[in-house]
């Protein structure tokens, strides 16, 4: 017959193992804090394959996204406020999570109007938000693939003797380094949304 | 004769008091020309505009010595979608002011020197509908000045 001090003993071992099992349950299977401003889809989805073009001339394809996050914005160069607007705040975030020390994802330009924006066009208006920005553009037939697959709404408005804007969606999608579509963010943009929202984005895959 | 002097100038002193008060109607505040990034070519403009009369004001041309022509458009986000839409001329209502700013209404300026740089002190000029204007001095801007 065990004695009150072994029963006591055994007790105490017994609590002290399911407590800190229920504890490492916990841990490892705590609900991730979700991002606040950026919109997860309910599961991620496979980019079609497609074929444009960077802004050296290279091809620019599905698998250019492989291995890597990136930040995807579909603007066009004779946009004289939101595009530059939305690049320089991409620009503004990425600055901060280098000071860091931080990785932070490629940020890619899609044009939305291949006629105007060639890759020379293209690689200067990039170069002045900084490293780590690449233009893409190439025949509508390649870029509708791509548009379609992102949601991105674009169209030529107005203008005459080649005077037009492009009406087009102003959201940045996330793309994971499996080249799927992970995440988006909606305007109006904040530098500040970014950076907070990134992390826990990435840290969900 | 003294009567009809007195009359008369008095005629005309209710004629003038009838029209747009003395002094500027326009003034124009935090005033922002942003470059045109590498590839483009179009310079951006921001500011507030107040009509300080008692009668509304239409604006209806925005020029620049340094650009080739100014115009006047508004950026609309709806439902996720950015549209640019020109603004032909625009109405200041009494005592009002109309913002010009990032995401909103902005000048797209064209034209202007490939040489001309950050820092290179412009002119615009902004005509209403009674042939008067208003010019102020700015000094274009880098974009990476541009605020978060």
């Amino acid at each position: 017959m065990p004695s009150t001090r072994e029963i006591a003993v055994l007790g105490f071992v017994t609590f002290a193992f399911a407590g800190g099992t229920l504890f490492m349950y916990l841990a490892f299977n705590a609900p991730k804090p979700l991002p606040e401003h950026a919109s997860a889809l309910p599961q991620s989805v496979q980019l079609p394959e497609f074929s444009l073009q960077d802004d050296a001339g290279d091809p620019f394809t599905r698998d250019s996204f492989g291995g890597h996050w990136s930040l995807v914005f579909f603007g066009f160069t004779h946009c004289p406020d939101i595009c530059p607007a939305t690049l320089q705040q991409l620009a503004i975030a990425r600055d901060r999570f280098v000071a860091e020390g931080e990785d932070f994802p490629a940020i890619v330009l899609v044009s939305v109007d291949p006629e105007r924006d060639t890759p020379e066009t293209l690689s200067r208006y990039v170069a002045h938000f900084g490293p780590g920005i690449t233009g893409v553009t190439g025949s509508l037939v390649e870029l509708r693939k791509l548009t379609a697959a992102l949601g991105i709404y674009f169209e030529k408005s107005g203008g005459e003797n080649g005077n037009y804007s492009v009406d087009h969606s102003s959201l940045v999608a996330v793309i994971n380094p499996r080249s799927e579509f992970q995440a988006v963010f909606r305007a109006p943009h904040k530098v500040d949304h970014f950076v907070a929202d990134l992390p826990l984005i990435i840290e969900s895959l | 004769m003294n009567l009809r002097l007195t009359i008369l100038l008095l005629t005309l002193a209710v004629a003038a008091a009838c029209s747009r008060p003395a002094g500027p109607a326009l003034s124009i505040s935090d005033v922002v020309v942003l470059e045109p990034v590498p590839g483009s070519q179009v310079a951006t403009g921001y500011f507030e505009i107040r009509n300080n009369s008692n009668q509304p004001v239409t604006i209806v041309s925005v020029t620049s010595p340094e650009f080739s022509r100014v115009e006047m458009h508004e950026t609309i986000l709806e439902d996720g979608i950015a549209r640019m839409r020109s603004i032909p001329s625009l109405v200041i209502d009494e005592n009002s002011s109309v913002v010009f700013e990032r995401g909103g209404r902005h000048l797209m300026m064209f034209g202007l020197d490939s040489a001309t740089t950050a820092g290179a002190p412009l002119t615009i000029v902004f005509h209403d509908d009674e042939n008067g204007l208003v010019s102020l001095s700015t000094t274009l801007r880098s974009r990476s000045q541009l605020a978060e």
